[in-house]
């Protein structure tokens, strides 16, 4: 079969003709050198198909090693790679991995919060392990570390509001609240991302991860406590602990006669001092020394054996 | 259990680079040059450590220039894995380098007439910044969102005054 080979002249350009697409091959090297002119600059998507889907993108590679993370770049892909996400080959996701990692990051994070606080009241619990590892957390930690621009995921089509009823799109079942959001996929993939160093490392290796990102953020515990019979519960809490009845003591006064007293009280269980409080009138007793010894801070804190 | 609690009652836990771990802030940096330019010596004749006039009618298809540049980058990669690393060709410009945060901003810096350990200087300038934009600290040296260390005076934990 003849085969015709049609010779077109060369590009008339001022531009030097295109050196071929190459990426090092080194493990933890991101190195991309795009050498078409500026005008014709094509899109990241025909970059990466041209050096070949298989080799990770170095975005993901940058994103590895800023996180310390010893895996291999395929394990990497998996773990950024959402199911909605669809390739040419059928590639693994991240949806079992990111199941693990819920619960890992759960377990950790209640570990040191059960600690930490021995006193926490239980709704505040929960609220102090979803300001940790819930959505919208593990969402801005996800942001935070550059995972944005790594996740594979596939956007839904909008729902657009259309009363009339004039256009025909093909929208997904699901109400608009429940689509499928970048932070959501971001949030998750952070998830997966803890499941796979727990599945890979072992736990102690996760524990240090989620000690050393997670755990290490602020948050307020003090503001989350409403106790609204103060001097009931701190009675019913000495009890719990077999202490003595809580009773207030008069630490120190000035001015009593005067236009504006200012009275220091302590509330002693027994011998010991569980805190003080500056008042203006005697008999009033306010519960911000309370939310303070509920919320007594372990300064060492020691796991379970 | 989370999910039952509304979003209001959810607190926020704010984000502490470098308190546990820290997370390196420039997160991508993109190298332009161009040959023909003698604005882009430096930058073409390698990054960081020599000088070399290039021609125009030197370059060919394999050109040496390039492979400098790999090599020289490449280091400088090497020791930064955490920074994805783009060189690209822009004729007709002076070169550029252009850091991406994770805060969302970027940085250029125009490295036109630079040495290579100028342009090198200017590199590190751009890893090391967090991209927030520059702001004269100065006047408030200490920032923190925790209370001091050794807590606020009050009267009633004083010694008492003394004439």
């Amino acid at each position: 079969m003849l085969r015709r080979t049609f010779a077109l002249p060369p590009l008339a350009r001022l531009t030097p003709p295109p050196l071929p697409c190459t990426a090092t091959n080194l493990t933890s090297l991101a190195l991309l050198h795009t050498t078409h002119p500026w005008q014709e600059r094509r899109s990241r998507k025909q970059v990466l198909a041209a050096i070949g889907a298989k080799e990770p993108t170095p975005a993901l590679v940058a994103l590895g090693a800023r996180l310390g993370l010893p895996f291999n770049p395929e394990l990497l892909r998996q773990i950024v790679t959402h199911h909605s996400f669809v390739g040419e080959v059928e590639e693994p996701n991240n949806r079992r991995l990111e199941y693990l990692g819920k619960r890992v990051l759960s377990l950790y994070v209640s570990e040191y919060v059960h600690i930490k606080y021995p006193f926490l009241p239980k709704e505040n619990f929960s609220q102090v392990l979803a300001g940790y590892i819930g959505n919208a957390t593990l969402a801005n930690l996800g942001r935070e570390v550059g995972m944005q621009h790594v996740v594979r995921w596939t956007e839904p089509t909008r729902i657009v509001h259309d009363p009339e009823r004039t256009l025909t799109i093909a929208c997904s079942q699901t109400a608009a609240e429940d689509q499928l959001t970048q932070s959501a996929v971001v949030g998750k993939a952070m998830a997966s991302l803890i499941g796979a160093l727990y599945r890979e490392r072992g736990p102690e290796s996760a524990k240090r991860f989620v000690h050393m990102h997670i755990l290490s953020r602020e948050l307020n515990v003090r503001d989350l406590i409403e106790i609204h019979n103060p001097k009931r519960y701190l009675t019913w809490l000495m009890r719990r602990q077999n202490r003595k009845e809580p009773e207030s003591r008069l630490l120190s006064e000035t001015g009593r006669t005067s236009v504006s007293p200012v009275f220091v009280v302590g509330v002693f269980s027994g011998e010991e001092k569980l805190g003080e409080v500056c008042l203006l009138v005697l008999d009033m007793m306010t519960y911000l020394f309370l939310t303070f010894i509920v919320c007594t801070e372990i300064h060492q804190v020691s796991a379970p054996r | 259990m989370a999910s039952t609690l509304s979003a209001k009652s959810i607190p926020l836990a704010r984000p502490k680079n470098g308190v546990g771990a820290f997370v390196f802030q420039c997160r991508k940096l993109v190298f332009s040059y161009c040959e023909h330019f003698g604005s882009n010596n430096g930058m073409v004749c390698v990054s960081f450590h020599s000088v070399r006039v290039f021609r125009f009618k030197d370059r060919n298809e394999n050109s040496p220039v390039l492979d400098y540049i790999r090599s020289d980058l490449v280091k400088f990669a090497k020791k930064n894995p955490q920074i994805e690393i783009v060189v690209q060709h822009r004729p007709a410009h002076h070169p550029i380098v252009k850091g991406f945060y994770l805060n969302g901003r970027d940085k250029v810096i125009c490295v036109r007439n630079l040495s290579p350990s100028e342009i090198g200087d200017k590199v590190k300038l751009l890893r090391d910044s967090s991209g927030a934009k520059t702001k004269l600290l100065a006047k408030k040296p200490v920032l923190s969102t925790t209370e001091s260390v050794r807590g606020i005076w009050s009267p009633f934990h004083s010694r008492r005054h003394k004439i």
